[in-house]
């Protein structure tokens, strides 16, 4: 949840040069960063190494921040891909997409299947194997329940850019996990 | 309950209207989110370490009183952005290369100097050179005497310290180990500023360093490369080995060097297939492509002799000897009779030319519109790639289309069973396989010249420079895995790439911080570094591997030079087959980057089970390998888990490993992995390695610390299976933190080295527990 915009933009105004003025937005913006940054990583220490990265960017550049007519959140999420991708090209994921997803079994109910923490993950780890546009798209909007307009100005694309991306997604992911189709329970 | 019960989203709904399916698994997706649980201690410490960098900010002058000129951004802008990370004492950034600790004070002093801040460059970084010095920058003078007496270093390392201006530089006396995760403390009441301020919090430092090529004691240095000249050559890549040893390069026609013959039209394909207009092959010609030995030219004008031309260079007084028109990219035919080229077009694109290996009998195979960019033999015909796609040409001129792979070509293998894919958009390069139309993503790979196929087209070898930190890696092309290879100075840049015919050695350039060059030659995998030289743009191993040519540039221009490279055989230790060690190294590698495909491919069936796949490690290591009287292998190593800002503690796993011979090489067949667990003070071996000759066996074993000299003898020793002491000369080198053992008539049988608990480091820490390897298999 955005602070009201009024409020936010003077909130970091004052931030560039008043610790508590940016400690309020580290309040309130930290633990949806760091589910994000989770959602992706899945792994604790990495997830607090990268969210330590984003907020200590945000404080070295925060006084460069100019309002885009985004909220300021979408800044701090576009710092936090860009950590994401430094660290994924850093250090590679611990374990294998293929390994990860390769027990999903499509033949299980789908309430079964989640149920199971070990199984839900390796059903999210099926979004690791998409194009990079299309993960931070589709973790932004299952993982974020973020509206297409707030994805798009995070990414900077536009609404239908972004649909394309996630439908796109879906479709991998579709495949990858052998979900069944649904039409027979709308028939 | 199902999970996710009521939840929907409009948007989503419409955008998939059309589709159930993908609203079902987007609501399966949501329903499998992860949902982590907030450590509120690391959001705290975060927030406290964020308020005390930022109340360190200088304050804004007031408007009027400032001075006129430009303003200065605050502290951290400053700062190069690779100092700027934030690590501290209870959390950090593992990416970044720098840390800052804020140490608040007790309040003295003027508003400014309440909060110490230090920076480390070498802060959470996992590849620190060995070489590296540790420097830790305060924001304030210090007292100097007070910091250095709290200053502890793990695992033990003496050092020397000195103070640039703020700065303490810490200076390892005998190097760092390498491979090896450091912690560097610094003991808070030590933390005295020179106003008198205490900190509150000490300074710890995490850093891991590179591996480096295990250090041998009585190894001599890589020799020295000699070279010499061939003659000059036009800068640029193209640079390969005749058969009989020669060197081709293109050049400026020397005046009287052999005329230039002019290549004859190949003849319009017949709508069917028909046999071959020119005559028909000498014995041992490369089948389906047959080159006439004497075939009739047409006399070459002047001014083709004084272009550019592709000419084969030699030792001795040999006039260069001219092969063709300068090529694009050219390759001699597997039985080494014939020669294939690319040129410039005249009308645009290229042509693909074929001769003898002597040059003579030139004829255009076929024109392609597309500029080529690589030339290769296949079975029975010439492959050619354009940046776009693949094609064969046989001798008749009929080309077929081979694959369009989506991407940029820019090599063939060898053997014309695979292409290089430059990468696009900052991905990574890949490898595309001509027969199935797989792809293969090599981690890190860049441009053309930082990637190499072996002659035999069996390996490839790439610079990943993903990390910033380029790793030099190869892999069989046959299998999905791949293995690093120590590089001499693991923090240069590496730019060319070269692999000898069978991909046991590996030629690379390096440029050290200091801008210097240098051209090494080394083993594959270990990295053991067989010859250094003088840097050069083009490299390539002779066919022998004996040689290796290279463009280098001086005063006369780009020359060729061709040095013998040193009789150094690969030497495996332990008598530990080469298969084997490349096996063991691809498979420690492969469980670094959790590959399980990798692993897959690397053990017997069945082997792997999600126990044995510690996550997130950080490093593994091979600590000893030896032969057992049945072929199998044994192997010890151990995986390492990097402390980081927010776990300041090492964690490790045992390793054991057992290998089989399979199929020419060696498969995993057995593996124990402990449970992670804290690594023990004191020091820890690193390597143990042993030779035996004529009854006299050699051990050497590595350590992580700096020992104190005379624990050593009593402490480590060579043991039978009964427990029986084998009489040893026992010494050790500082300088590489290596104990030799030397057993004169080595009894018959299992032999173990042993490392007791009586030995001692410099801080007089002594292991947790007594290490056992075997040095002779049994």
């Amino acid at each position: 949840m955005s602070l009201p915009r009024d409020q936010e933009d003077r909130l970091v105004e004052r931030a560039k040069n008043d610790a508590e003025a940016f400690g309020e937005l580290y309040d309130h913006y930290f633990a949806q960063i760091y589910r994000f940054v989770y959602s992706r990583l899945r792994d604790q220490d990495a997830a607090e190494d990268v969210t330590s990265e984003v907020f200590f960017k945000a404080l070295r550049a925060i006084g460069r921040y100019k309002p885009s007519g985004h909220p300021f959140s979408a800044w701090l999420y576009q710092i936090s891909v860009n950590a994401i991708n430094d660290h994924y090209r850093a250090r590679r994921p611990a374990q294998s997409l293929d390994a990860a997803i390769a027990v999903a079994d499509a033949q299980r109910p789908l309430a079964d299947r989640v149920v199971d923490s070990t199984e839900a993950a390796r059903v999210w780890a099926a979004i690791d194997a998409l194009p990079p546009q299309q993960r931070v798209a589709m973790t932004l909007k299952l993982g974020e329940d973020m509206k297409l307009a707030q994805i798009g100005g995070i990414m900077g694309k536009s609404e239908g850019a972004v649909k394309l991306l996630i439908h796109r997604g879906m479709i991998g992911v579709r495949q990858r996990l052998g979900v069944a189709p649904a039409v027979e329970e709308r028939a | 309950m199902a999970p996710n019960a009521g939840w929907a989203d409009p948007e989503l709904a419409d955008l998939f209207s059309e589709d159930p399916s993908l609203e079902e698994t987007a609501r399966l997706l949501r329903a499998s989110r992860p949902e982590p649980v907030i450590d509120v201690h690391f959001q705290r410490r975060l927030r406290g370490q964020l308020m005390a960098a930022a109340e360190s900010r200088p304050t804004r002058p007031r408007r009027g009183l400032a001075p006129r000129r430009a303003p200065r951004a605050p502290f951290w802008m400053r700062l190069r952005a690779t100092h700027l990370a934030w690590g501290g004492i209870g959390v950090g950034v593992a990416l970044s290369a720098a840390t800052v600790i804020a140490l608040v004070t007790g309040g003295q002093g003027q508003d400014h100097q309440r909060t110490v801040i230090a920076t480390s460059t070498v802060a959470a970084q996992h590849l620190v050179s060995p070489t590296n010095t540790i420097t830790v920058s305060f924001n304030q003078a210090m007292n100097h005497g007070a910091v250095e007496s709290g200053l502890r270093i793990e695992p033990a390392t003496e050092v020397t310290t000195a103070w640039q201006g703020n700065d303490l530089v810490i200076t390892p006396v005998h190097h760092l180990a390498g491979n090896t995760p450091y912690t560097v403390t610094i003991a808070q009441p030590a933390l005295v500023a020179s106003s008198g301020a205490r900190a509150t919090a000490p300074v710890q430092i995490t850093f891991g360093t590179a591996p480096t090529p295990p250090a041998v004691p009585g190894t001599p240095a890589p020799a020295s490369l000699t070279t010499t000249s061939l003659g000059s050559a036009q800068p640029g890549g193209l640079l390969l080995f005749a058969p009989d040893g020669g060197v081709v390069v293109n050049a400026t026609a020397p005046s009287g060097a052999t005329p230039l013959p002019t290549p004859t039209p190949t003849p319009a394909p017949s709508p069917t297939p028909s046999p071959s207009p020119v005559p028909s092959a000498s014995p041992g010609a490369t089948p389906g492509i047959t080159v006439p030995s004497a075939a009739p030219v047409v006399p070459t004008p002047a001014v083709q002799s004084s272009g550019p031309v592709l000419e084969e260079l030699t030792r001795g007084s040999r006039a260069p000897l001219v092969l063709g028109p300068a090529a694009i990219a050219a390759a001699f035919s597997p039985d080494g009779s014939s020669l294939a080229s690319a040129v410039q077009s005249p009308q645009g694109g290229s042509d693909i030319l074929l001769s003898s290996a002597a040059g003579t009998g030139t004829r255009t195979l076929t024109h392609s519109a597309a500029p080529i960019v690589a030339v290769a033999w296949s079975t029975g015909s010439i492959e050619f790639a354009t940046a776009q796609a693949v094609k064969t040409v046989d001798g008749s001129g009929t080309v077929e289309p081979v694959a369009e792979p989506a991407g940029t070509i820019a090599a063939l293998s060898p053997d014309g069973s695979r292409a290089y894919l430059t990468p696009g958009g900052g991905s990574s390069g890949r490898l595309y396989t001509l027969a199935t139309g797989s792809v293969r993503t090599l981690s890190g790979a860049g441009g053309a010249t930082g990637v190499a196929f072996s002659g035999d087209g069996s390996t490839i070898a790439w610079i990943d420079n993903a990390s910033g930190h380029p790793r030099l890696l190869t892999a069989p092309l046959a299998e999905d895995s791949s293995s690093p290879v120590t590089v001499l100075d693991p923090g240069a840049e590496l730019g060319t790439v070269a692999l000898n015919r069978d991909g046991t050695r590996v030629a690379y350039t390096e440029t050290t911080s200091d801008g210097t060059g240098k051209l090494v030659i080394a083993q594959v995998p270990t990295g053991a570094p067989l010859a250094t030289g003088a840097a050069g743009s083009s490299l390539a191993f002779s066919p022998s591997g004996s040689a290796i040519a290279l463009l280098a540039s001086s005063g006369q221009g780009t020359q060729v030079a061709l040095g013998q490279i040193p009789g150094s055989s690969a030497a495996p230790a332990a008598g530990v087959p080469a298969a084997a060690t490349q096996v063991l190294h691809a498979f420690l590698d492969a469980q670094v980057r959790g590959d399980r495909g990798a692993l897959g491919v690397l053990s017997v069936p069945g082997l792997l089970n999600g126990s044995l796949l510690p996550p997130g490690l950080s490093r593994s290591s091979l600590i000893d390998a030896v032969t057992r009287p049945d072929g199998t292998v044994q192997a010890i190593a151990t995986l390492v888990l990097d402390p980081t800002p927010t776990r300041l503690t090492t964690l490790v796993a045992d390793e054991t490993l057992s290998l089989e011979p399979s199929g020419g090489s060696f498969v995993v067949n057995a593996l124990t992995v402990s449970q992670l667990h804290p690594l023990a003070a004191g020091p820890h071996v690193l390597g143990v390695s042993s030779s035996q000759q004529q009854g006299r066996l050699t051990v050497t074993v590595a350590f992580d610390s700096d020992l104190a000299p005379d624990s050593v003898p009593a402490a480590i020793t060579v043991q039978q299976p009964s427990g029986a002491r084998v009489p040893a000369t026992v010494s050790y080198d500082p300088n590489t933190r290596t104990a030799t053992l030397t057993v004169t008539q080595a009894p018959s049988g299992a032999l173990s080295v042993i490392v007791g608990t009586a030995l001692r480091d410099i801080n007089d820490a002594s292991p947790a527990a007594v290490f056992t390897a075997p040095v002779v298999g049994g």
